[in-house]
């Protein structure tokens, strides 16, 4: 059941809500696979916010949350939003997408 | 340790094969090829990821068994995404060595065609970590980020992976059983639509049904194979995270440069002395990246080295003249056991009209995913 | 005395809202039904409204503007798990079974021991929740409490409601003195009555109305003669205040009601909100409230009557105490300018 692993997802799910990062990839998915609903951007931000070079740091993925397009090197807060797809029936997901800061 | 028996049914949108029929296909010519009998195998491995989700079907060691009339020997799925028949290879070189077996026969398949292809990107989705999954990552937009960053540090354009495609296609026009067996222009290439920014349709491996399959014996065995034998020289599996993020850099795979390593040093080999090569080009970054973590080229030169034509076919190294991924198909759990096909195939003189004269030594790569898993494979020929 | 909420030991400890960053104009709307959007937007008095993107829901709208109120509380005393009470009022809940209270109080890591259901009164949900709150508080069983009113509203195509139906969300964190205040939270009342201007039954997917009844019988009605009832319950004059905050459907009926009650232009204009991002329901009232809080100055009275269909009216008076420079960046007048312009293909 999809409502047992949305539940055990809530102790990560919310991680990264509030935390501020840099972008270091993007990428636009165009083609989206079952379940999405395209076109979105997907990028790969390091946080916490310290050094120049991403080697070594923490990065995470994750969906892009706003009107402007992301840049490599922008700085992001991560803000919460429904993630997945639940249809009109099934348990709602929420998770962190990136904004610019 | 000797390949005895080779072969690879036609890949591409093979509506009337089912799974079973291209299991069968593959493995019962594969056998006949190296003259052994089904009641001579004692070890079947099957190398496939995505039988279960995209049509329900588990425990393929015993529906392998069954299709091929094998009754004795010990049989099982092996699965690492996209390097499950690479892996599948290199378990069954491993139980040899351990004299667990003395005949396997190793089998990649996979049945893609059946599901619509925004199910098929989703079940891909399942070589990723649960977080790209989350993020609505397909397996595209997980190369996509790579080819980000590797433009970035290295000053490539988006145009500039376009003669990944043409070098692949112009291979496989060479090869009847691959899926594109013709040949496209640049100007094709450049105007495909983006699937994964900044990937193009041209940039990466389609769907594909297909099947490969080789006999691997114990050198003492005999056999019709034994006397066109091909050393297995190198086997050797190398993991990183599955999760991108947890990647030491994103401009190389470093599971592969880990297997190429351990393979190179166990073959008593040298990049240079490589004569042929299959590698991992599920998308033309992937390519462009192998050759340099194999040792061919140097990092960020990959790209100039491809253009240049060192690749092609009359090239200083030869790189995928079965098409590749891209232009011979990608059944998924296929590919790493259709890669050794090719190599075998080189090795004994039997490669037809794309022959690279006097090969000795190939190598093939297979990676699982955006790089989790990798396998080399050195053959050479005896 | 019966519905006589006076409060002598709750202040508004922080505060918050959160405006959508789509704008959809009235023009935009009204060229899809072949109508003269100049000669709407005039007779609403409303120029474009705030709408939800397709990954936000009232469950996120309430979780930003809970994150934003929580932000600005001051000290190092205060902690979510501090919260006794989280209430959310919407007509938009997510489920009809399964509380957005719950859901938010999960993302904010409120812990488990706290009281939360939900509620609904149309537009007045979010103020009632802040009335309990201040209940539970005054009565010393909790030290905080956060409530919050959000919704992402629908309309039906077509029907009029489409230029104004908004979303939005905004929460006001009440407590106890053990907590510094930045307002002093008064007085409150309630007035109520049975009056089937605008509903929803359960299972439909979008609202229905009866037209020009939801004018004088329902939010003028309610609106007005409940501020009356306030002001004489606890003796005062509308004129005494320095800001009044009223439900803002449209950009008419506030300023009607306002004219009637002798409230003026200048008492009006800081909560003044729906010109620019419509009617977030839930948070029509409460985000004028917040904006009020943000921008008055300290000892400024401040009068807010919400107005729910069906129908009833909340009202509360609070007064500034301090002001308070945490968290300025989310401030509602920056929100209000940051914004994106959306067709009305990308929006459905």
């Amino acid at each position: 059941m999809k409502a047992v692993s949305v539940w055990r997802r809530q102790k990560t799910n919310y991680q990264n809500l509030g935390i501020v990062g840099k972008v270091v990839s993007k990428t636009r998915i165009i083609e989206a696979p079952q379940g999405f609903v395209g076109p979105y951007w997907v990028v790969m931000v390091a946080a916490p916010l310290r050094s120049e070079s991403f080697e070594g740091q923490e990065r995470v993925v994750g969906q892009w949350a706003d009107v402007v397009e992301p840049k490599i090197g922008m700085k992001v807060v991560g803000v919460l939003r429904r993630i997945g797809e639940a249809g009109s029936s099934g348990v709602i997901e929420y998770g962190v997408k990136w904004k610019q800061l | 340790m000797l390949i005895t028996g080779a072969y690879q049914t036609k890949f591409g949108e093979l509506w009337d094969k089912s799974l079973s029929d291209l299991i069968f296909e593959a493995g019962s010519n594969a056998m006949k090829d190296a003259g052994v009998k089904p009641a001579e195998v004692d070890l079947v491995l099957v190398g496939n990821m995505l039988s279960g989700q995209l049509e329900g079907q588990e425990h393929l060691g015993a529906v392998a068994a069954e299709a091929l009339g094998i009754n004795q020997a010990a049989a099982m799925r092996v699965e690492a995404a996209c390097a499950s028949g690479g892996v599948a290879v290199n378990q069954a070189v491993n139980a040899i060595k351990a004299g667990a077996a003395k005949t396997a026969l190793v089998i990649g398949a996979e049945k893609m065609t059946d599901k619509s292809s925004g199910e098929v990107a989703l079940s891909l989705m399942g070589a990723a970590s649960e977080a790209e999954r989350q993020a609505g990552l397909t397996f595209v937009g997980l190369y996509g980020l790579m080819a980000r960053v590797y433009f970035d540090r290295f000053g490539l354009k988006k145009d500039d992976l376009a003669h990944v495609a043409v070098k692949n296609h112009r291979h496989a026009s060479l090869n009847p059983k691959a899926q594109y067996p013709y040949a496209v222009d640049l100007e094709t290439v450049l105007k495909s639509s983006c699937v994964a920014s900044p990937l193009h349709l041209f940039d990466c491996a389609p769907i594909t049904d297909g099947a490969a399959a080789i006999v691997i014996q114990s050198v003492k065995s005999e056999g019709r194979g034994a006397k066109r034998g091909v050393e297995i020289a190198a086997s050797q599996v190398a993991t990183d995270s599955v999760s991108l993020t947890k990647r030491q850099s994103l401009v190389e795979i470093g599971a592969t440069k880990t297997a190429v390593k351990k393979a190179y040093l166990e073959a008593g080999v040298e990049a240079s002395e490589v004569d042929v090569a299959e590698v991992h080009d599920c998308f033309s970054i992937a390519e462009i990246m192998a050759v340099e973590d194999l040792g061919f080229c140097k990092k960020g030169e990959g790209a100039k080295a491809i253009k240049r034509g060192e690749f092609d076919f009359g090239g200083r190294l030869p790189v995928n003249l079965s098409g590749g991924l891209k232009a011979c198909g990608h059944p998924v759990g296929a590919t790493g056991v259709k890669q050794v096909v090719e190599l075998a195939l080189q090795l004994r003189g039997e490669a037809g009209e794309r022959q690279v004269k006097g090969a000795k030594v190939g190598l093939a790569h297979n990676v699982g995913g955006s790089g989790g898993t990798a396998v080399v494979h050195l053959l050479k020929k005896i | 005395m019966l519905n006589k909420f006076k409060f002598k030991n709750v202040g508004v400890i922080g505060f918050g809202a959160h405006v959508p960053t789509y704008r959809i104009t009235v023009d935009e709307i009204a060229k899809v039904h072949e109508k003269d959007g100049r000669a709407i937007a005039a007779s609403l008095g409303v120029k474009e409204k705030a709408v939800a993107d397709r990954d936000e829901d009232t469950v996120s709208l309430a979780a930003a503007a809970a994150l934003h109120s929580l932000k600005r509380v001051q000290g190092k005393l205060f902690k979510p798990k501090d919260l006794g009470a989280v209430l959310v009022g919407s007509e938009s809940h997510p489920y009809a079974v399964k509380p957005t209270g719950s859901v938010v109080a999960e993302i904010l890591g409120v812990g488990r021991e706290y009281l939360t259901a939900d509620l609904e009164f149309a537009c007045k949900a979010g103020t009632t929740a802040m009335i309990v709150i201040a209940s539970l508080i005054e009565a010393g069983l909790i030290e905080a409490g956060l409530a919050i009113g959000a919704d992402v509203a629908q309309s039906r195509r077509g029907d009029a409601l489409e230029y104004t139906a908004g979303a939005g969300a905004a929460a006001v964190v009440l407590g106890s003195k053990k907590y510094p205040w930045q307002a002093k939270f008064e007085a409150a009342s309630s007035f109520n009555s049975d009056t089937p201007d605008f509903w929803r039954r359960a299972g439909q997917k979008f609202p229905a109305h009866a037209g020009r009844f939801t004018g004088e019988p329902a939010y003028f009605a309610h609106v007005e003669e409940g501020t009356r009832q306030f002001l004489k319950k606890f003796r005062q004059k509308i004129g005494w205040f320095n800001h009044v905050v009223l439900h803002m459907p449209n950009g008419k009926f506030p300023k009607k009601a306002a004219a009637r009650l002798g409230v003026t232009a200048g008492q009006l204009k800081t909560g003044f909100i729906v010109e620019k991002i419509g009617n977030p329901y839930c948070a029509s009232a409460m985000t004028g409230l917040v904006k009020v809080l943000e921008e008055g100055r300290k000892n400024q009275k401040i009068l807010m009557t919400s107005y729910g269909s069906g129908a009833g009216s909340d009202s509360i008076s609070l007064t500034i105490l301090q002001k308070n420079s945490i968290g300025k960046d989310t401030d509602v007048s920056e929100q209000i300018k940051k914004f994106e312009y959306i067709s009305y293909s990308k929006l459905c």
